[in-house]
């Protein structure tokens, strides 16, 4: 009796060990695919251009990486490699919006607006993690609650990823009322607000390179752009005007903020700038009659792009053109025109307009009478449009990942879906030229625009662009 | 010396408490200034030549209007005190409010009191047929008017009416500015200065298009507790409502659907539901050989699933309809049921109609094996996608039909000539505003159905033609509404459209405004019992 009671232990011991042996080996596994994944390190090569996660999201990358031998080869040209819904399920009665990044390309966050809640849906591109973010209030509710008022329904929207890409913040109401931004991270549940305030804060934006919030607040009137410092936990405001500043975008290095301010139809570019002692006063980037709405400062840093109002004589609407600055220069009512990139496009207040990874081209959409919201992109260097054939409609929300998927939504029968592109335009394939600095001078729709201010409306007038347009047709030739 | 250093403090002090008061004073009228937002640029101020709604919400609150329309559709005294009825409907004798003052004009700044002239200048110049009136035809039934004394005046139509106080909710102009001038043009001094008898005076305008009104201090009804209101023009809706919730704004008087969840889940704002007055349809050119056939017709009420497309784009803020009249209007027949969105039968009557997807590629075609390929003429008005965006939706159902459909987008001048004034359409999208006596003659009469006619979907049925002449003709209230609910049952079941919904639309304010309450013909009509607090 004994001995078999012996036998029993020792056969329990024996199975513990080898489920805990199993249990470690299936850990260490999932640890080095999830290691593998991480895309922050990933180099291309010749004949291998896309690190793991993108193989597994898109099917025909690697059939790709077979056919395209080279490096030189896989970076030539503008080039959609695959295309997939976000979601296969077309029963969905609800749309998907405003997608969002993480800087490393791995995850990614969308909104989906289901009934009169907001939710976020938190992602990595091959599907391992899933999280969904519907903040509710922490109380509990009430025995009358929603039955002698109209209950408030949670909103959650504009998610900010972090410089590391594990943690994120977005706005949320939590379902009180009262909106203000919240955290997460990747690595737990838990959610904290970072903004008490009785009143609206929202447009979170992370800096870029360290633990520094940017949002903008009524808190102090008709919206106001604060920091917060994660760190030190204190906060700042940045500007102190009677406008409303709006859609702060942050400088890669983390030292510029960018937004657009002003009131009814006057919006201006402004910019604040962190100094050794502090933040500075802000400075006017435009200054011009028109309306310049959601800029976006290019992944080097230097330029921006947004989108600028043109009135038409003798009618009431106006027309949005494509617009580019540099953001260390001022510009006046002269330079308008010389800033247009492309006419009459559609303004997407959600994400703005695109940056490809190397800063080289802008994705947009365009408004044309005769079909339906196609997305263009423009060559900042060749100064030429091309319109990107996705076979969708209706698009919107553009955003280009660090390694080259373009996501936007776009309209499948009654409601808006959203897409995944893979192209070839990621940073791990296409370099910043200029050895990081980004492209000293821009082809803009009437002329050529330098980073030092200056503008040639007649090529052959500048020097820049005829060794750069004698550089492009050596590189076609080879 | 004491004694000038004591007055010399009294003077310091007193400057520093006469300083803070008047600092405070601006402080607090800024604090008290009503700001609201609008998407378009006004830039006249009567109540005639403008043509947007927009326009007509700031008129609101500088001109009264004669006669005003209360709860439930009845006629409440305004600048006129009573009325009544002479001849069987075919004239009104009004006797005029008093004392009413009209806004100060000139240098002296006078305020000159109401008087019957005014009335009388003011059917003058609307009637002029030089007058530079947007739908000036609606003012066509004024034959003449009699001054009788200082506050009586008659006003002859051209025929007896069923509803003689309907054509009086017009706006009251001033005989002492515009008693000489013969016609109402754009660009006349009083359209950019306009003098009104309203509870808000213009004050100015500045160059992007801002507009200050102040509070008119002799008004008739009594003293409004905002001194200020200013409205701004903003080229971006969704900018604007992120200047109310930031709190540049007070007011915005047309929220995006889009923007109405966020706005609905703060709790310092308040949405306020209005009525559109409108309905949207998808209009079948009814001679076109496919669509001359009522079973296709109907087959395409089938296909559409209305309440997805309402729920998807508006949110589902507003009511599905299945006739030409409101809902809330007593023309409105609620035992019609409308067309539920299935595709099967609409796949059956289809086949019905003797067409067969012979060829198996999802659309059907015709007994000779030409596809359906209907031209869907969609106008595109300025920055606005939605109608692109419900066209799309729709050509996707219609295609699940086997209905092939071929999108074409046309600017709104170039949808006006080619679809009202050719017929050179096969299915197109337009809105009606509801007519308030629910008179529906113009929109489905044959006699309409000519270029440029208000039946350019060219539907010709004598039964439905017959019923609306007895309807018009008729003074019997009970008779119209029982004419109009068979008429409501006869339209569905013909299908000349596709009936699609009437929408809610939202303002919507912060808390700190307090008694808001909008009508959705008047949108300040209640202005008087609006106040600014602080929070």
């Amino acid at each position: 009796m004994r001995q078999r009671f012996a036998h029993i232990i020792c056969i329990g011991f024996l199975f513990a060990w080898l489920t805990l042996t199993v249990a470690c080996t299936s850990l260490q596994n999932t640890w080095q695919q999830w290691s593998k994944s991480d895309p922050g390190t990933f180099q291309a090569i010749d004949g291998h251009y896309f690190p793991a996660m993108i193989h597994r999201t898109f099917a025909n990358a690697r059939e790709y990486e077979a056919k395209t031998s080279t490096l030189r080869q896989a970076q030539a040209g503008l080039q959609i490699l695959g295309m997939i819904p976000l979601n296969h399920n077309p029963h969905n009665h609800f749309s998907e919006s405003n997608l969002a990044w993480s800087k490393n390309g791995a995850f990614f966050s969308y909104e989906q607006l289901d009934q009169r809640q907001r939710l976020i849906h938190v992602r990595s591109l091959d599907k391992h993690f899933h999280r969904q973010l519907n903040t509710l209030p922490r109380e509990t509710k009430r025995f009358l609650d929603g039955m002698v008022a109209d209950s408030i329904v949670s909103y959650n929207s504009g998610l900010s990823w972090s410089h590391d890409s594990r943690k994120f913040a977005y706005m949320s109401n939590a379902g009180t009322g009262i909106y203000n931004i919240h955290l997460g991270s990747l690595d737990d549940d838990d959610i904290h607000v970072l903004t008490q305030s009785p009143n609206k804060d929202g447009y979170a934006a992370w800096s870029p390179k360290q633990d520094e919030l940017a949002f903008v607040s009524s808190r102090s009137g008709a919206g106001d752009i604060y920091v917060f410092n994660l760190s030190d936990e204190s906060l700042a405001r940045l500007t102190h005007s009677d406008d409303t500043d709006l859609f702060p975008d942050w400088s890669p290095e983390g030292l510029q903020l960018i937004f657009s301010s002003g009131h009814s139809k006057q919006r201006h570019l402004k910019k604040v700038t962190k100094a050794a002692t502090g933040w500075q006063s802000e400075e006017s980037l435009t200054h011009w009659f028109g309306n310049d709405l959601r800029p976006k400062v290019s992944p080097c840093g230097q330029w921006v792009a947004f989108y600028s109002s043109q009135s038409i004589p003798g009618q009431s609407d106006v027309v949005w053109n494509l617009h580019i600055i540099h953001s260390q220069q001022r510009y006046g009512p002269e330079d308008w025109s010389k800033t247009i990139l492309v006419r009459d496009v559609v303004v997407d207040l959600n994400t703005g307009p695109a940056w490809s990874p190397d800063a080289s081209k802008i994705f947009y959409v365009k408004r044309d009478q005769s079909s339906l919201n196609p997305i263009e992109v423009y060559d900042l260097i060749r100064g030429k449009r091309q319109r990107l054939k996705t076979g969708t409609q209706m698009n919107r929300d553009l955003i280009m990942s660090s390694l080259g998927v373009l996501s936007f939504r776009a309209q499948v029968g009654a409601w808006d879906r959203v897409f995944l592109a893979l192209t070839n335009q990621g940073g791990q394939l296409q370099k910043i030229p200029n050895q990081g600095k980004g492209l000293a001078f821009v082809q803009t729709a009437t002329g050529v625009l330098h980073q030092d201010g200056r503008w040639f409306a007649n090529q052959s007038e500048n020097p820049s662009y005829q060794a750069s347009q004698r550089h492009l047709s050596r590189k076609g030739a080879r | 010396m004491r004694t000038l250093r004591l007055s010399l403090l009294i003077n310091s002090l007193l400057i520093v408490i006469i300083l803070s008061t008047l600092s405070a004073h601006a402080a607090e009228s800024q604090e008290k200034a009503l700001i609201y937002g609008e998407t378009a640029n006004i830039q006249s101020f009567d109540p005639y030549t403008i043509h947007d709604a927009a326009a007509h919400r700031l008129v609101d609150l500088i001109f009264d209007p004669l006669i005003s329309v209360g709860p439930g559709g009845t006629y409440e005294p305004a600048l006129a005190k009573s009325w009544s009825i002479e001849a069987g409907g075919s004239s009104v004798l009004i006797q005029l409010a008093e004392p009413v003052f009209w806004h100060p004009y000139g240098e002296k700044q006078i305020r000159r009191p109401l008087r019957a002239a005014d009335v009388a200048t003011t059917i003058r110049l609307i009637t002029n047929p030089k007058s530079e009136i947007p739908n000036q035809k609606r003012f066509d039934i004024f034959a003449s008017t009699e001054v009788l004394s200082q506050t009586a005046i008659r006003i002859r139509y051209r025929r007896a009416l069923s509803d003689p106080i309907r054509p009086l909710l017009f706006k009251v102009l001033p005989d002492h500015i515009l008693g000489k001038v013969d016609v109402l043009k754009r660009d006349d001094a009083f359209v950019k200065q306009p003098v009104g008898t309203g509870p808000y005076q213009f004050a100015k305008t500045n160059a992007q298009g801002e507009i200050l009104l102040q509070a008119n201090t002799s008004y008739w009804r009594g003293l409004v507790k905002i001194p200020q209101i200013v409205m701004k023009p903003y080229a971006d809706r969704t900018i604007m409502a992120q200047s109310l919730m930031y709190k540049a704004l007070d007011l915005v008087t047309f929220i995006s659907p889009k923007d109405t969840n966020e706005i609905r889940g703060d709790r310092q704002l308040r949405l306020i539901p209005y009525d559109a007055l409108s309905f949207s349809f998808l209009a079948l050119n009814n001679l076109h050989p496919v669509l001359k056939d009522r079973r296709v017709r109907q087959a395409i009420n089938y296909a559409i699933n209305r309440k997805e497309v309402l729920d998807a784009f508006f949110q589902g803020d507003g009511n599905l309809i299945s006739g030409p009249f409101s809902p809330t209007s007593w023309a409105y027949n609620l035992d019609v049921k409308g067309y539920r969105h299935d595709p099967e039968r609409a796949k059956n009557l289809l086949q019905a109609a003797g067409y067969q997807d012979s060829n198996q590629d999802g659309i059907f075609e015709n007994p000779q094996g030409k596809p359906i390929n209907l031209r869907f003429v969609v106008p595109v008005a300025g920055e606005s996608e939605m109608t692109k965006r419900i066209a799309l939706a729709m050509q996707s159902y219609l295609k699940k039909i086997g209905l092939g459909v071929e999108l074409t987008f046309l600017d709104w001048k170039v949808w006006k000539e080619q679809v009202l004034g050719r017929h050179d359409y096969e299915i197109t999208i337009a809105s009606w505003s509801f007519d308030d006596a629910a008179n529906i003659s113009s929109l489905f009469h044959s006699s309409a159905a000519k270029p440029w006619g208000n039946n350019f979907v060219l539907l010709k049925n004598q039964r439905i033609d017959s019923m609306l002449t007895e309807a018009e003709s008729t003074n019997d209230y009970d008779k119209r509404r029982t004419i109009y609910k068979a008429l409501h049952a006869m339209l569905a079941d013909e299908a000349p459209y596709v009936f699609l919904w009437t929408l809610k639309h939202h303002a919507a304010h912060r808390q700190e405004l307090k008694g808001v309450q909008v009508e959705p013909f008047a949108f300040f009509k209640h202005i008087l019992s609006w106040q600014k607090a602080r929070l």
